[in-house]
This record gives C-alpha cells, sequence and structure tokens, in this order.
C-alpha cells in the first residue's frame, strides 16, 4: 500500500516534469534577446549621460549659492560700515541749546 | 559548431553578433533550467533574456576557470533564485492571482471536466511542493531533472562536492514524497 503511493506520487511529479519540459519557447526568444540587449545597452548610455549632466548641475548650483551668499555679505558689511560713520558725529558740534534753556 | 571559447573571444572583440550565435546554442537550455523553478513559459522567457544580459554585461569576468557552460549555469542559478526570492516577498494575492490565471489558462489535453480538475489541482500540489523545497535542494533537483546534468557536473555549478549533491537530491526527494502525501 505504502509502496502504492509512493508510485502515485512519483508519477505525478513525473507527469508534471515531462509536461514542463514538453513546453517549447517562443521562436523568436533569440531575437528577443538581442532586443532586449540593445535597449539595455541604450538605456546605460543615456543613463551616464543624465548621470554627467545631473553632477554639473548641482556643482553649479553650489558654486553660484556660495557666490551669491559671499556677495551679500559683502555689500551687507559695507552698508554697516556706512551707517556706523554717520553715527559717529562729534556732539560738541551741535548747537549749544544751553543757551535756550538758560534762565536770565 | 564553433568552441564557447572562439566565440567568446569573438565578442570581447567586439563583434556583437557573435553573441547572437551564443543566444541560438544556449536559450532552450536555460529556458527548461528557468522553467524548472518559474514553473511558467512567458516567465521562463523573461528569465533567460534577463539572463543573457548579466551574461553580456558579465563576460570581462569570465576567467576560464571552469568551462563556459558551468559558469553560465551558475549566473542562471542565481538570477532564478533572486527572482523567487523577489516574489516571495510579493503581495500573497498577487501570487493567488497568478495562480488562478494559470488554472484557467491551461489547455490540457481532453480531460472530461472532474479528470481537469484533479489534474489541475496536483500542477499546484507539485508547483507548491517544488517551490517549498530550500534553495540548494531545489537547484539540485531542478538541474538533475530539468537538465539532465550529473552529479558532478551539478557539484561543479553549485560548487560544493558530490556527496553534498546527492545529500541534496536524497532530501529533496525524500521531502517531496512527504508533501505530496499531504492533502
Amino acid at each position: 500500500m505504502e509502496n502504492n503511493y509512493k508510485i502515485k506520487e512519483n508519477n505525478i511529479l513525473e507527469d508534471f516534469i515531462k509536461s514542463e519540459l514538453s513546453t517549447e519557447p517562443n521562436p523568436f526568444l533569440v531575437s528577443k534577446i538581442m532586443n532586449r540587449l540593445e535597449t539595455k545597452t541604450l538605456e546605460a548610455k543615456k543613463d551616464k549621460r543624465s548621470f554627467a549632466l545631473q553632477s554639473i548641475a548641482v556643482a553649479a548650483g553650489i558654486t553660484i549659492s556660495i557666490v551669491m551668499g559671499i556677495s551679500l555679505g559683502t555689500i551687507y558689511t559695507q552698508n554697516r560700515l556706512s551707517n556706523t560713520t554717520t553715527l559717529a558725529i562729534n556732539d560738541s558740534h551741535i548747537e549749544n541749546l544751553g543757551i535756550y534753556t538758560q534762565q536770565e | 559548431m564553433r568552441e564557447d571559447s572562439i566565440i567568446l573571444d569573438d565578442i570581447k572583440g567586439g563583434n556583437k553578433e557573435a553573441f547572437r550565435e551564443l543566444a541560438e546554442r544556449y536559450s532552450t537550455p536555460l529556458f527548461r533550467l528557468s522553467m524548472g523553478y518559474l514553473h511558467s513559459k512567458e516567465d521562463a522567457e523573461d528569465m533567460v533574456q534577463e539572463i543573457f544580459v548579466k551574461l553580456y554585461h558579465s563576460l570581462d569576468t569570465f576567467k576560464g576557470d571552469s568551462k563556459f557552460s558551468t559558469w553560465l549555469y551558475r549566473i542562471a542559478v542565481n538570477t532564478c533564485l533572486n527572482e523567487i526570492a523577489r516574489r516571495k516577498r510579493r503581495d500573497i494575492f498577487t501570487t493567488f492571482g497568478d495562480n488562478m490565471t494559470r488554472i484557467f489558462n491551461f489547455s490540457g489535453d481532453s480531460k472530461n471536466p472532474e479528470e481537469q480538475t484533479i489534474s489541475e489541482e496536483n500542477i499546484i500540489r507539485v508547483r507548491k511542493a517544488i517551490e517549498s523545497l530550500p534553495d540548494k535542494q531545489q537547484t539540485a533537483f531542478v538541474l538533475q531533472k530539468y537538465k539532465e546534468l550529473s552529479q558532478k557536473e551539478i557539484a561543479e555549478i553549485m560548487q560544493i562536492s558530490e556527496g553534498a549533491v546527492e545529500q541534496h537530491l536524497m532530501r529533496a526527494k525524500s521531502s517531496l514524497q512527504k508533501k505530496l502525501k499531504e492533502r
């Protein structure tokens, strides 16, 4: 009885494998392989080019940010210094207000 | 028929068309191998294309330590196993849907409906049983049953001893018998 089960299971397995082995691939499989290879090669070239462009764009962006930052900083510093100079007036040159407040 | 090594030298020399010769020689054997793992004609054809693309980009790494076919089957086995691992991570309903599609698209020989149901049930059982084998057992089983390779050739592809191959085959056979007995 045990042997019958084993034979039955083996038959199921062998039949399954036999049916899969009898499946034939698409007759144009080789052409599909060559097309896929061509597509992948073109995609790889495109990827390399776009990666190079991306790197250049990122580097340019960083450079522009740094230059703008330095320029803005320089302008701000110069303006600050001018304002400070304006404020440094000697008070003794201002009209003596004491004249107007003196009691006669 | 040219030797593999001569075709390889041609390809490395820049003759892309020589790759077609390799594809013609190995597409059907690789298709059969992929069927052993994926059990679907369309999936096996996709897998064969994937394997050849990988092969093309790895040709420079082939040192000639082993036979070209051994090296090629190694790439094929690894690619198939990676695909199976990827599928296991997928949504279970997708797998269920695929199985249902396969059942309804299956065009068997002329059987009555009851026989057809039993036959389809057996297909699913066997598929599940093979897919549930651990990677090394499944690989040894597929290489023996689907490629009819000797234990020595299987050992070279799997980079293990012949004794280990025999162990894996015995365990695979025992595991499959046990699973197919379950209802």
